[in-house]
C-alpha cells in the first residue's frame, strides 16, 4: 500500500437501498462509506480530498443519508501511510530547507572575512604580487572555504538529525527515525557538500566584488531571501518531478534531490545530474572568481 | 652598461568616481597619473625616482609589479613584459611597499615560511635564508610575536623580509623609509646598498631629497606624471645641490611654486 497513489473506496453492501431507507432521526448510525489513503504519497492525498469533497456534496443533495469514515473504533485507521512514511515525509519537507539555511549561514560568515576581509585590510595584494596564479587562489580560497562551511554544516547536520526525533515526540508516537541506510546519508553528504560548493562559490564572488566585510554582508541578506525561496519551492510545488532538466536548477535541485532521498523516492539519475550541474556551476564560479582577482578595478576597487 | 629595466611609453590614467572627485576638488572625470613614461635602469644600480606628492611614482611602481595594468605602453624587467608575462616578472621581482599589508593573525617566521613555499623555496634554502634575514633586521626577537602585535618599525621590517623571500634580481621600493625611526632607515637603507653591492637592481620611489643623494646612481625626476629628467646624479645637478636644481625644474615646468 505504501506504493499506492489512490483512494480506496468501500461501500456497504446494498448502498442505494440503504441510504434511500435510512432516516436520520432514527438514532441509528447512517451507512458508513469507508475511503483508505496513504497521506504521505501526494497523489494518494490529493485523490483522497476531492473523493471526500465529492461525497460530501452528493451526501448533502439527500440530507445526510449516509457517513464517510465514520467509527465507533478509536483505533481504526484510514490512513494507510506507515510511520516510516510519515516521518519520512515529514523530513523531507524540513530538512532539506533547514539544512540549506544551515549552509548558506556557514557560507555568509566565512566567506567575506577570507575575500572582501583581505581587499580590506589590503593582504591580498601580498599575495598578488607573488607568481601564485589567479586560479590557484580562486580554487584555494573556494575549495577551503567550502571544507571549513562542510564541517560547520555537518556538525549542525548530525544534531539535527540526532535531535529532530526528540523534538517531534517519535518515541513517543512509537515511531522509529532511523528509517534511512548508510547509503541515504551518504548521498545526502555528497549532495550537501556541492550545494555547499555553489554557495561558496556566489558568496565568495559577491565577496570579492563588495570593498569590505560589512558590505559583503549587506549584499548577501537579500541574496540569502532568494535561495531560501528556491529552497522552498519543493515545499510547495511537490517533490514528484516529471522532467530531469529540473535537476540542472541550482539550489532548487539540491533540496529537491534531499526531499527525494529523505522521502525514499530518489532516483540515481537525479542525484548524478544534481552533483553534475553542481559541480560544474561551480566550476564556472571559480573562472568568474579568477576574472575578478586579474582584475585591478575589483581588487583595488576603493 | 647592462640594461635590466625598460620602460617604453607607460601611461595610467585613472577614472575618478564621485567621491574620489570631491577628495580631490575637482570636476574632471579623469586623472592621468602616469604620462607617456620611459626610461631605463641598468643592472646593479639604485635608480630613483624622485617627485613631488601626486607625481605618479607609486602607480609607476605598481605597474612595474604588475598589480595594475598600464593603457598604453609597456615595460619590461629581464626581458619579461609586465603586460604579456606578469607571472614570470612576479617570479622575478621584490615589492616592497606600505601599501603589502600582511596577516595579523600570524608570527614573522610563519609568513616567512609560507611565502617562501608560494615561491616554491626548497625548505633547507627557506631555513638558511630565514636565519639570515631574521638576524640581520632582529626579527628574530619577535619571530613568534603575531603581526597584531608588533610596531609599525617591526612590521615594516617583516613586510621587507617577507618580500625578499625568494632572493629578488629586482627589487622595487616604494618610499623606502616613509613612517621608519632614523635606526630603522638606517637599517633598510645600508641594506639596499649592500644589495647593490650583491650585484641586485633597485629601483625606489621618494621625495626626499637626501635620500636620493645618499642611495642613487641615476634618478628620475617625474612631475605631473611626466618624466622631465633623467641622468646620473652629477648630470642632474651640474654643481648645484639637488634641492636647488628640483626647485628649478619644478618651476620650469609648472611656472612656478603654487
Ligand atoms: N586608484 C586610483 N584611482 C584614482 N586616482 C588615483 C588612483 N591611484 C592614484 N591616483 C591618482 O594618481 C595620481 C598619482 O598618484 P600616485 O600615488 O602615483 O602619486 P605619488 O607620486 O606616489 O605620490 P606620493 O608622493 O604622495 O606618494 C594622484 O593624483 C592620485 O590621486
Ligand atoms: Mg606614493
Amino acid at each position: 500500500m505504501k506504493e499506492s497513489k489512490f483512494v480506496l473506496l468501500t461501500f456497504p453492501e446494498g448502498f442505494d437501498s440503504l441510504t434511500a431507507h435510512y432516516d436520520p432521526s432514527s438514532g441509528l448510525s447512517a451507512p458508513n462509506v469507508q475511503l483508505l489513503y496513504n497521506s504521505a504519497s501526494e497523489s494518494s492525498q490529493q485523490a483522497y480530498t476531492m473523493v471526500s469533497a465529492a461525497l460530501n456534496t452528493y451526501e448533502n443533495t439527500f440530507c445526510n443519508r449516509f457517513d464517510i469514515n465514520a467509527s465507533d473504533d478509536e483505533s481504526a485507521v484510514f490512513d494507510l501511510a506507515s510511520n516510516e512514511d510519515v516521518l519520512g515525509n515529514f523530513f523531507s519537507e524540513l530538512i532539506p530547507m533547514l539544512l540549506l539555511m544551515v549552509a548558506f549561514m556557514g557560507c555568509m560568515s566565512i566567506a567575506p572575512p577570507s575575500i572582501a576581509g583581505e581587499k580590506e585590510r589590503g593582504t591580498i595584494a601580498t599575495l598578488l604580487v607573488t607568481p601564485m596564479k589567479r586560479r590557484e587562489l580562486a580554487l584555494g580560497k573556494v575549495l577551503s572555504l567550502s571544507l571549513f562551511a562542510m564541517l560547520s554544516g555537518l556538525s549542525s547536520f548530525t544534531g539535527m538529525m540526532l535531535s529532530l526525533p526528540k523534538l517531534i515526540h517519535a518515541d513517543e508516537l512509537g515511531m522509529d527515525a532511523n528509517i534511512y541506510q548508510v547509503s541515504d546519508y551518504v548521498v545526502l553528504l555528497l549532495l550537501i557538500f556541492s550545494t555547499i560548493l555553489i554557495l561558496v562559490s556566489v558568496a565568495s564572488i559577491v565577496s570579492a566584488y563588495a570593498k569590505s566585510v560589512k558590505a559583503a554582508s549587506t549584499i548577501m541578506a537579500p541574496l540569502m531571501i532568494v535561495v531560501m525561496l528556491v529552497g522552498m519551492l519543493p515545499m510547495m510545488s511537490g517533490t514528484e518531478v516529471s522532467n530531469l532538466a529540473y535537476f540542472a536548477i541550482p539550489v532548487y535541485n539540491s533540496v529537491l534531490c534531499m526531499s527525494q532521498v529523505f522521502a525514499h523516492e530518489a532516483s540515481m539519475a537525479s542525484i548524478v545530474i544534481t552533483v553534475v550541474a553542481n559541480v560544474l556551476y561551480t566550476v564556472f564560479g571559480i573562472w568568474i572568481l579568477t576574472r575578478m582577482f586579474n582584475s585591478e578595478k575589483v581588487m583595488f576597487s576603493k | 652598461m647592462n640594461e635590466i629595466l625598460r620602460v617604453e611609453g607607460l601611461s595610467k590614467t585613472f577614472r575618478l568616481s564621485r567621491k574620489q572627485q570631491q577628495i580631490e576638488r575637482t570636476d574632471r572625470k579623469e586623472i592621468v597619473a602616469v604620462d607617456n613614461l620611459s626610461f631605463t635602469a641598468n643592472k646593479g644600480e639604485i635608480f630613483g625616482l624622485l617627485g613631488p606628492n601626486g607625481a605618479g611614482k607609486t602607480t609607476t611602481l605598481r605597474m612595474l609589479a604588475t598589480l595594475i595594468a598600464p593603457d598604453k605602453g609597456d615595460a619590461f624587467i629581464d626581458g619579461c613584459s609586465i603586460v604579456s608575462q606578469p607571472e614570470q616578472v612576479r617570479a622575478k621581482i621584490g615589492f616592497l611597499t606600505s601599501e603589502l599589508k600582511l596577516e595579523d593573525f600570524f608570527t614573522p617566521n610563519y609568513l616567512f615560511d609560507f611565502f617562501s613555499q608560494l615561491y616554491g623555496i626548497a625548505p633547507e634554502v627557506i631555513a638558511q635564508r630565514k636565519a639570515k634575514l631574521f638576524e640581520r633586521f632582529g626579527i628574530d626577537r619577535f619571530a613568534e610575536v603575531k603581526v597584531a602585535n608588533l610596531s609599525t618599525g617591526m612590521k615594516q621590517k617583516t613586510s621587507l623580509v617577507v618580500s625578499l623571500v625568494h632572493d629578488p634580481e629586482f627589487v622595487i621600493f616604494d618610499e623606502p623609509t616613509n613612517g621608519l625611526d632614523v635606526l630603522t632607515a638606517r637599517t633598510v637603507t645600508d641594506y639596499l646598498q649592500e644589495l647593490r653591492e650583491q650585484g641586485k637592481t633597485i629601483i625606489l620611489s621618494t621625495h626626499i631629497f637626501s635620500l636620493v643623494e645618499r642611495l642613487c646612481d641615476r634618478v628620475g625626476i617625474i612631475i605631473d606624471g611626466q618624466m622631465t629628467h633623467c641622468d646620473t646624479l652629477e648630470n642632474i645637478c651640474g654643481g648645484q645641490s639637488l634641492e636647488d636644481r628640483f626647485f628649478d625644474i619644478y618651476k620650469a615646468k609648472k611656472g612656478g611654486l603654487e
